[in-house]
Protein backbone atom coordinates (compact mmCIF):
# COMPACT_ATOMS: atom_id res chain seq x y z
CA UNK A 1 0.00 0.00 0.00
CA UNK A 2 2.86 2.47 1.09
CA UNK A 3 4.65 1.60 -2.22
CA UNK A 4 1.81 2.66 -4.23
CA UNK A 5 1.40 5.84 -2.64
CA UNK A 6 4.75 6.39 -2.60
CA UNK A 7 5.28 5.92 -6.35
CA UNK A 8 1.71 7.64 -7.08
CA UNK A 9 3.25 10.40 -5.56
CA UNK A 10 6.26 10.08 -7.83
CA UNK A 11 4.11 9.96 -10.84
CA UNK A 12 2.44 13.16 -10.10
CA UNK A 13 5.62 15.01 -9.20
CA UNK A 14 7.27 14.03 -12.78
CA UNK A 15 4.01 14.85 -14.34
CA UNK A 16 3.83 18.21 -12.82
CA UNK A 17 7.77 18.72 -12.86
CA UNK A 18 7.24 18.23 -17.30
CA UNK A 19 3.97 20.21 -17.44
CA UNK A 20 5.83 22.89 -15.32
CA UNK A 21 8.93 23.03 -17.81
CA UNK A 22 6.70 22.95 -20.78
CA UNK A 23 4.62 26.23 -19.27
CA UNK A 24 8.24 27.69 -18.95
CA UNK A 25 9.00 26.89 -22.29
CA UNK A 26 5.51 28.04 -23.55
CA UNK A 27 6.33 31.64 -21.88
CA UNK A 28 9.14 31.93 -24.45
CA UNK A 29 6.93 32.21 -27.28
CA UNK A 30 5.97 35.82 -27.29
CA UNK A 31 6.49 37.51 -30.61
CA UNK A 32 6.55 41.24 -31.00
CA UNK A 33 5.32 42.59 -35.02
CA UNK A 34 5.80 46.10 -34.76
CA UNK A 35 2.87 47.47 -36.93
CA UNK A 36 2.61 50.84 -38.81
CA UNK A 37 -0.23 53.55 -38.37
CA UNK A 38 -1.25 57.09 -40.04
CA UNK A 39 1.15 58.80 -37.63
CA UNK A 40 3.90 56.21 -36.44
CA UNK A 41 4.69 52.96 -35.17
CA UNK A 42 3.04 50.66 -32.74
CA UNK A 43 3.80 46.92 -31.52
CA UNK A 44 1.36 44.09 -31.00
CA UNK A 45 2.92 41.25 -28.82
CA UNK A 46 1.64 37.61 -29.93
CA UNK A 47 1.63 34.70 -27.08
CA UNK A 48 1.87 32.08 -30.16
CA UNK A 49 -1.52 32.45 -32.34
CA UNK A 50 -3.29 34.69 -29.55
CA UNK A 51 -2.61 38.89 -29.55
CA UNK A 52 -1.87 39.56 -26.11
CA UNK A 53 -0.64 43.23 -25.92
CA UNK A 54 -2.10 45.58 -28.47
CA UNK A 55 -0.16 48.92 -28.09
CA UNK A 56 -0.76 51.41 -30.79
CA UNK A 57 0.54 54.37 -29.17
CA UNK A 58 3.57 54.86 -26.28
CA UNK A 59 2.97 53.56 -22.98
CA UNK A 60 1.95 55.12 -19.69
CA UNK A 61 2.31 58.26 -21.77
CA UNK A 62 -0.77 60.97 -21.72
CA UNK A 63 -2.26 61.38 -25.45
CA UNK A 64 -2.41 58.68 -27.99
CA UNK A 65 1.24 59.29 -29.04
CA UNK A 66 2.74 56.66 -31.83
CA UNK A 67 6.25 55.60 -31.62
CA UNK A 68 8.01 57.81 -34.12
CA UNK A 69 9.77 55.30 -36.15
CA UNK A 70 9.77 51.51 -35.94
CA UNK A 71 12.97 50.70 -33.89
CA UNK A 72 11.55 52.69 -30.94
CA UNK A 73 8.51 50.37 -31.44
CA UNK A 74 10.74 47.30 -31.29
CA UNK A 75 12.53 48.51 -28.16
CA UNK A 76 9.77 48.57 -26.13
CA UNK A 77 8.29 46.02 -27.46
CA UNK A 78 11.52 43.88 -26.80
CA UNK A 79 11.33 44.82 -23.47
CA UNK A 80 7.71 43.95 -22.79
CA UNK A 81 8.34 40.75 -23.67
CA UNK A 82 11.78 40.64 -21.86
CA UNK A 83 9.50 41.51 -18.53
CA UNK A 84 6.80 38.72 -19.59
CA UNK A 85 8.91 36.00 -20.12
CA UNK A 86 11.26 36.82 -17.03
CA UNK A 87 7.93 36.91 -15.03
CA UNK A 88 7.89 40.13 -14.11
CA UNK A 89 5.10 43.00 -14.47
CA UNK A 90 4.93 43.90 -18.23
CA UNK A 91 4.04 47.33 -17.60
CA UNK A 92 6.66 49.88 -19.30
CA UNK A 93 7.65 52.51 -16.64
CA UNK A 94 8.61 56.66 -17.14
CA UNK A 95 12.32 55.55 -16.33
CA UNK A 96 12.43 52.95 -19.02
CA UNK A 97 11.39 55.54 -21.57
CA UNK A 98 13.55 57.87 -20.74
CA UNK A 99 16.42 55.17 -20.49
CA UNK A 100 15.66 53.84 -23.79
CA UNK A 101 15.55 57.48 -25.08
CA UNK A 102 12.30 57.01 -26.60
CA UNK A 103 10.86 60.33 -28.33
CA UNK A 104 7.75 61.31 -26.24
CA UNK A 105 6.33 64.01 -28.24
CA UNK B 1 13.41 31.77 -12.48
CA UNK B 2 14.15 29.13 -9.92
CA UNK B 3 11.33 30.01 -7.55
CA UNK B 4 9.05 30.34 -10.29
CA UNK B 5 9.39 26.44 -11.14
CA UNK B 6 8.66 25.54 -7.77
CA UNK B 7 5.68 27.85 -7.41
CA UNK B 8 4.17 26.06 -10.95
CA UNK B 9 5.29 22.48 -9.51
CA UNK B 10 4.14 22.86 -6.13
CA UNK B 11 0.76 25.07 -8.37
CA UNK B 12 0.05 21.91 -10.63
CA UNK B 13 0.84 19.09 -7.68
CA UNK B 14 -2.29 21.03 -5.96
CA UNK B 15 -4.04 20.95 -9.13
CA UNK B 16 -3.83 17.07 -9.56
CA UNK B 17 -4.50 16.43 -6.40
CA UNK B 18 -8.14 18.35 -7.23
CA UNK B 19 -8.59 16.58 -10.09
CA UNK B 20 -7.89 13.29 -8.56
CA UNK B 21 -10.70 14.25 -5.89
CA UNK B 22 -13.28 16.12 -8.17
CA UNK B 23 -12.83 12.77 -10.15
CA UNK B 24 -15.17 11.12 -7.53
CA UNK B 25 -17.93 13.93 -7.84
CA UNK B 26 -20.28 12.74 -10.20
CA UNK B 27 -23.37 15.03 -8.71
CA UNK B 28 -22.23 18.22 -9.64
CA UNK B 29 -23.88 17.92 -13.33
CA UNK B 30 -26.66 20.49 -12.81
CA UNK B 31 -23.89 23.17 -11.67
CA UNK B 32 -25.25 26.40 -13.84
CA UNK B 33 -22.79 28.80 -14.81
CA UNK B 34 -19.52 28.22 -16.83
CA UNK B 35 -16.36 30.04 -16.37
CA UNK B 36 -13.59 30.26 -19.55
CA UNK B 37 -10.40 31.31 -19.43
CA UNK B 38 -9.54 34.61 -21.12
CA UNK B 39 -6.46 35.90 -22.02
CA UNK B 40 -3.46 34.72 -19.92
CA UNK B 41 -1.50 37.94 -19.11
CA UNK B 42 1.62 35.98 -17.29
CA UNK B 43 3.24 38.32 -14.62
CA UNK B 44 1.14 40.95 -14.27
CA UNK B 45 -0.42 40.27 -10.85
CA UNK B 46 -2.33 43.29 -8.85
CA UNK B 47 -4.77 43.10 -6.01
CA UNK B 48 -7.07 46.15 -4.92
CA UNK B 49 -7.13 47.40 -8.28
CA UNK B 50 -10.20 50.57 -9.19
CA UNK B 51 -11.63 48.93 -12.12
CA UNK B 52 -14.53 50.56 -14.46
CA UNK B 53 -16.13 49.09 -18.09
CA UNK B 54 -16.62 51.80 -20.86
CA UNK B 55 -18.35 50.26 -23.99
CA UNK B 56 -16.14 47.36 -24.55
CA UNK B 57 -13.57 48.03 -22.81
CA UNK B 58 -12.56 47.32 -19.18
CA UNK B 59 -9.85 49.23 -17.00
CA UNK B 60 -7.35 48.50 -14.58
CA UNK B 61 -6.23 51.73 -12.48
CA UNK B 62 -3.64 50.94 -9.82
CA UNK B 63 -3.41 48.65 -7.36
CA UNK B 64 -0.60 46.43 -5.21
CA UNK B 65 1.32 43.69 -6.56
CA UNK B 66 3.00 43.08 -3.19
CA UNK B 67 5.62 45.14 -2.94
CA UNK B 68 4.69 48.20 -4.94
CA UNK B 69 1.56 50.38 -5.43
CA UNK B 70 1.01 51.17 -8.96
CA UNK B 71 0.03 53.60 -10.61
CA UNK B 72 -0.17 51.75 -14.27
CA UNK B 73 -3.25 51.44 -16.02
CA UNK B 74 -3.84 48.85 -18.80
CA UNK B 75 -7.52 48.21 -20.38
CA UNK B 76 -9.11 45.23 -21.67
CA UNK B 77 -10.66 44.78 -24.90
CA UNK B 78 -13.24 42.50 -24.35
CA UNK B 79 -14.24 42.02 -28.08
CA UNK B 80 -10.44 41.50 -29.36
CA UNK B 81 -9.61 39.54 -25.69
CA UNK B 82 -5.99 41.78 -25.86
CA UNK B 83 -4.81 44.33 -23.40
CA UNK B 84 -3.27 47.33 -23.81
CA UNK B 85 -1.21 49.91 -21.70
CA UNK B 86 -2.69 53.46 -21.22
CA UNK B 87 -1.62 56.61 -20.18
CA UNK B 88 -0.42 56.41 -16.42
CA UNK B 89 -2.69 57.54 -13.33
CA UNK B 90 -1.85 60.79 -12.74
CA UNK B 91 -2.64 60.73 -8.66
CA UNK B 92 -0.09 59.30 -6.18
CA UNK B 93 0.22 55.24 -6.87
CA UNK B 94 -2.38 53.90 -3.92
CA UNK B 95 -4.76 50.16 -3.87
CA UNK B 96 -8.23 50.27 -2.44
CA UNK B 97 -9.41 53.41 -4.98
CA UNK B 98 -12.65 53.42 -6.12
CA UNK B 99 -14.00 53.92 -9.74
CA UNK B 100 -17.19 55.37 -11.34
CA UNK B 101 -18.46 56.19 -14.55
CA UNK B 102 -19.78 58.75 -16.57
CA UNK B 103 -20.48 60.54 -19.49
CA UNK B 104 -18.37 58.29 -21.16
CA UNK B 105 -15.54 58.95 -18.61
CA UNK B 106 -14.26 56.68 -15.73
CA UNK B 107 -13.28 58.62 -12.65
CA UNK B 108 -11.07 57.24 -9.95
CA UNK B 109 -9.92 58.15 -6.44
CA UNK B 110 -9.41 57.65 -3.01
CA UNK B 111 -8.03 54.86 -2.01
CA UNK B 112 -4.55 54.57 -0.14
CA UNK B 113 -0.48 55.01 -0.77
CA UNK B 114 0.79 52.60 1.81
CA UNK B 115 0.58 55.24 4.46
CA UNK B 116 -2.31 57.56 3.93
CA UNK B 117 -5.95 57.53 3.29
CA UNK B 118 -6.44 59.74 0.15
CA UNK B 119 -8.99 62.10 -1.25
CA UNK B 120 -7.97 63.21 -5.17
CA UNK B 121 -9.86 61.93 -8.18
CA UNK B 122 -9.29 62.24 -11.18
CA UNK B 123 -11.32 61.64 -14.59
CA UNK B 124 -9.80 59.52 -17.60
CA UNK B 125 -10.89 60.73 -20.77
CA UNK B 126 -10.34 56.96 -23.59
CA UNK B 127 -10.85 59.32 -26.42
CA UNK B 128 -7.56 61.35 -25.80
CA UNK B 129 -6.17 58.73 -23.29
CA UNK B 130 -5.54 61.44 -21.01
CA UNK B 131 -6.16 61.97 -17.22
CA UNK B 132 -7.63 65.03 -15.50
CA UNK B 133 -7.56 66.06 -11.74
CA UNK B 134 -11.23 66.92 -10.49
CA UNK B 135 -12.36 68.01 -7.11
CA UNK B 136 -11.21 66.72 -4.07
CA UNK B 137 -13.73 64.47 -2.20
CA UNK B 138 -14.38 67.05 0.36
CA UNK B 139 -14.93 64.84 3.63
CA UNK B 140 -12.60 62.54 5.52
CA UNK B 141 -10.31 60.72 2.80
CA UNK B 142 -10.75 57.13 2.94
CA UNK B 143 -9.95 53.90 1.48
CA UNK B 144 -11.86 50.81 0.88
CA UNK B 145 -14.66 52.61 -0.09
CA UNK B 146 -18.05 52.51 -2.79
CA UNK B 147 -18.48 53.98 -5.74
CA UNK B 148 -21.28 53.50 -8.20
CA UNK B 149 -22.66 55.55 -11.35
CA UNK B 150 -26.00 56.58 -12.46
CA UNK B 151 -27.53 59.35 -15.11
CA UNK B 152 -24.18 60.63 -15.53
CA UNK B 153 -24.15 61.14 -11.73
CA UNK B 154 -21.15 59.36 -9.15
CA UNK B 155 -22.00 58.18 -5.96
CA UNK B 156 -19.14 57.35 -3.18
CA UNK B 157 -19.36 56.47 0.22
CA UNK B 158 -18.90 54.05 3.22
CA UNK B 159 -15.14 52.94 3.32
CA UNK B 160 -12.53 53.07 6.01
CA UNK B 161 -10.70 56.73 6.97
CA UNK B 162 -7.76 55.24 8.70
CA UNK B 163 -9.45 55.91 12.05
CA UNK B 164 -13.37 54.74 11.59
CA UNK B 165 -15.57 52.58 9.32
CA UNK B 166 -18.05 54.86 7.49
CA UNK B 167 -21.70 55.27 6.30
CA UNK B 168 -22.00 57.86 4.71
CA UNK B 169 -22.72 58.51 1.23
CA UNK B 170 -22.05 61.44 -1.91
CA UNK B 171 -22.87 62.37 -5.36
CA UNK B 172 -20.77 63.65 -7.68
CA UNK B 173 -21.54 65.83 -10.75
CA UNK B 174 -18.92 65.90 -13.48
CA UNK B 175 -21.07 69.07 -15.08
CA UNK B 176 -20.66 71.05 -11.96
CA UNK B 177 -17.68 69.06 -10.45
CA UNK B 178 -19.18 69.36 -7.04
CA UNK B 179 -19.29 66.77 -4.34
CA UNK B 180 -22.65 67.06 -1.91
CA UNK B 181 -23.55 65.37 0.61
CA UNK B 182 -26.34 62.15 0.50
CA UNK B 183 -29.09 61.58 3.28
CA UNK B 184 -31.19 58.60 3.92
CA UNK B 185 -29.02 55.79 3.76
CA UNK B 186 -29.89 53.53 7.10
CA UNK B 187 -27.72 50.75 6.82
CA UNK B 188 -24.58 50.68 8.77
CA UNK B 189 -20.71 51.87 8.50
CA UNK B 190 -18.66 49.43 6.37
CA UNK B 191 -15.34 49.11 4.23
CA UNK B 192 -15.23 46.72 1.15
CA UNK B 193 -18.77 46.71 0.16
CA UNK B 194 -19.96 45.74 -3.00
CA UNK B 195 -22.72 47.25 -5.93
CA UNK B 196 -23.80 45.98 -9.23
CA UNK B 197 -26.74 47.67 -11.37
CA UNK B 198 -29.32 45.97 -12.48
CA UNK B 199 -31.91 48.09 -15.19
CA UNK B 200 -31.34 51.24 -14.12
CA UNK B 201 -31.39 50.56 -10.33
CA UNK B 202 -28.33 49.96 -8.05
CA UNK B 203 -28.05 46.77 -5.40
CA UNK B 204 -25.65 47.15 -2.54
CA UNK B 205 -24.10 44.90 0.37
CA UNK B 206 -21.78 42.88 1.71
CA UNK B 207 -18.53 44.87 2.98
CA UNK B 208 -17.18 44.54 7.20
CA UNK B 209 -16.88 46.39 10.15
CA UNK B 210 -15.03 45.90 13.25
CA UNK B 211 -14.56 42.16 12.24
CA UNK B 212 -18.66 41.87 11.16
CA UNK B 213 -19.94 40.58 7.96
CA UNK B 214 -22.77 43.11 7.16
CA UNK B 215 -25.69 41.27 6.12
CA UNK B 216 -28.06 44.06 5.27
CA UNK B 217 -28.83 44.94 1.27
CA UNK B 218 -29.88 48.30 -0.06
CA UNK B 219 -31.08 49.34 -3.44
CA UNK B 220 -30.93 52.49 -4.73
CA UNK B 221 -33.14 54.28 -7.28
CA UNK B 222 -30.84 57.02 -8.69
CA UNK B 223 -34.38 58.97 -9.57
CA UNK B 224 -35.46 59.89 -6.20
CA UNK B 225 -32.05 59.45 -4.75
CA UNK B 226 -33.51 57.09 -2.48
CA UNK B 227 -32.07 53.61 -0.62
CA UNK B 228 -34.74 50.92 0.30
CA UNK B 229 -33.57 47.92 2.14
CA UNK B 230 -34.21 44.25 0.75
CA UNK B 231 -34.32 41.26 2.18
CA UNK B 232 -30.90 40.12 4.54
CA UNK B 233 -28.22 38.46 2.93
CA UNK B 234 -28.76 35.55 5.54
CA UNK B 235 -32.56 35.00 5.13
CA UNK B 236 -32.28 31.62 4.10
CA UNK B 237 -30.08 28.81 6.32
CA UNK B 238 -28.27 28.32 3.06
CA UNK B 239 -27.33 31.80 1.95
CA UNK B 240 -23.31 31.92 2.04
CA UNK B 241 -23.07 35.71 0.56
CA UNK B 242 -22.22 37.90 3.46
CA UNK B 243 -18.74 38.49 2.79
CA UNK B 244 -16.50 41.85 2.16
CA UNK B 245 -13.76 42.78 -0.66
CA UNK B 246 -15.66 40.87 -3.22
CA UNK B 247 -16.95 42.45 -6.85
CA UNK B 248 -20.27 43.08 -8.16
CA UNK B 249 -21.61 43.10 -11.55
CA UNK B 250 -24.87 43.24 -13.72
CA UNK B 251 -25.31 41.04 -16.27
CA UNK B 252 -28.36 41.08 -18.07
CA UNK B 253 -31.35 41.05 -15.80
CA UNK B 254 -29.75 39.88 -12.87
CA UNK B 255 -26.58 41.07 -10.72
CA UNK B 256 -24.01 39.24 -9.28
CA UNK B 257 -21.65 39.04 -6.71
CA UNK B 258 -18.70 36.96 -6.89
CA UNK B 259 -15.74 36.15 -4.69
CA UNK B 260 -14.06 37.57 -1.84
CA UNK B 261 -13.22 37.07 1.85
CA UNK B 262 -15.04 36.50 5.24
CA UNK B 263 -12.18 34.90 6.89
CA UNK B 264 -10.86 33.51 4.15
CA UNK B 265 -10.91 33.53 0.21
CA UNK B 266 -13.75 32.72 -1.52
CA UNK B 267 -14.49 31.55 -4.74
CA UNK B 268 -18.82 31.31 -4.52
CA UNK B 269 -21.08 33.45 -7.03
CA UNK B 270 -24.44 34.69 -5.96
CA UNK B 271 -26.99 35.74 -8.28
CA UNK B 272 -29.91 38.16 -7.69
CA UNK B 273 -32.99 38.15 -9.25
CA UNK B 274 -34.41 41.30 -8.67
CA UNK B 275 -37.87 40.84 -9.56
CA UNK B 276 -38.27 38.05 -6.64
CA UNK B 277 -35.63 39.97 -4.35
CA UNK B 278 -33.96 36.41 -3.79
CA UNK B 279 -30.97 34.42 -4.58
CA UNK B 280 -29.46 31.81 -5.99
CA UNK B 281 -25.78 29.98 -5.71
CA UNK B 282 -24.03 29.58 -8.88
CA UNK B 283 -20.86 27.52 -10.14
CA UNK B 284 -17.59 28.57 -8.00
CA UNK B 285 -15.64 31.05 -9.91
CA UNK B 286 -13.45 28.58 -11.83
CA UNK B 287 -9.86 30.09 -11.12
CA UNK B 288 -7.94 30.46 -7.50
CA UNK B 289 -10.20 31.69 -4.73
CA UNK B 290 -9.99 35.20 -4.61
CA UNK B 291 -10.37 39.13 -2.87
CA UNK B 292 -9.27 42.32 -3.90
CA UNK B 293 -10.50 41.26 -7.71
CA UNK B 294 -11.68 43.19 -10.93
CA UNK B 295 -14.63 42.73 -12.84
CA UNK B 296 -15.76 44.11 -16.30
CA UNK B 297 -19.32 44.10 -17.70
CA UNK B 298 -20.69 45.79 -20.32
CA UNK B 299 -24.43 44.44 -19.25
CA UNK B 300 -24.15 41.51 -21.26
CA UNK B 301 -21.15 39.64 -20.49
CA UNK B 302 -18.96 39.57 -17.93
CA UNK B 303 -15.13 38.77 -16.78
CA UNK B 304 -13.15 38.20 -13.62
CA UNK B 305 -9.71 38.35 -12.99
CA UNK B 306 -6.54 39.38 -10.86
CA UNK B 307 -7.21 40.11 -7.08
CA UNK B 308 -4.91 37.68 -4.61
CA UNK B 309 -5.35 34.40 -2.10
CA UNK B 310 -3.43 35.11 0.69
CA UNK B 311 -0.57 36.96 0.15
CA UNK B 312 -0.48 35.31 -3.53
CA UNK B 313 -1.28 38.00 -6.01
CA UNK B 314 -3.31 36.86 -9.42
CA UNK B 315 -2.76 37.45 -12.91
CA UNK B 316 -5.90 35.89 -14.15
CA UNK B 317 -8.86 36.73 -16.23
CA UNK B 318 -11.92 34.55 -16.87
CA UNK B 319 -15.30 35.16 -18.49
CA UNK B 320 -18.62 33.93 -17.24
CA UNK B 321 -21.20 32.40 -18.79
CA UNK B 322 -24.24 32.72 -16.43
CA UNK B 323 -26.47 30.33 -18.06
CA UNK B 324 -24.20 27.56 -19.56
CA UNK B 325 -23.29 24.15 -17.17
CA UNK B 326 -20.07 23.95 -15.76
CA UNK B 327 -17.24 22.46 -18.11
CA UNK B 328 -13.95 22.30 -16.63
CA UNK B 329 -12.34 21.72 -19.91
CA UNK B 330 -12.32 25.50 -20.82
Amino acid sequence: MMLIVLLTGIFIFLIAYSVSLWKVNDLQTFEVKTVQLPQGFGYHIYKGEALLVKQEFIPGVAGNIPFKNEIEAQIIGDLVVSKLVEGNLPTVNHSDLIGLKITLK
Amino acid sequence: MAKLYHLRIVFIMVISMSLLTACNNDDDDDEIGNWVDRSVFDGSPRSSAAYFTLDNIGYIVAGYDGDDYLNSVWSYDIEGNFWSQKADFPGVARSSAVAFTAANKGYVGSGYDGLDELADFYSYDPTSNSWSQIANFPENPRRSALAFSANDIGYFGTGFDGENDRKDFWKYNPATDTWTALVGFGGNKRRDATSFTVNGTVYMGTGVSNGVYLTDFWSFDPATESWTQLTDLDEEDDYAITRSNAVGFGLNDYGYIACGTSSGSISSVWEYHPSTDDWEVKTNFEGTSRQDAVAFSNGVRAFIGLGRSGSLYLDDLDEFFAFEEYDDED
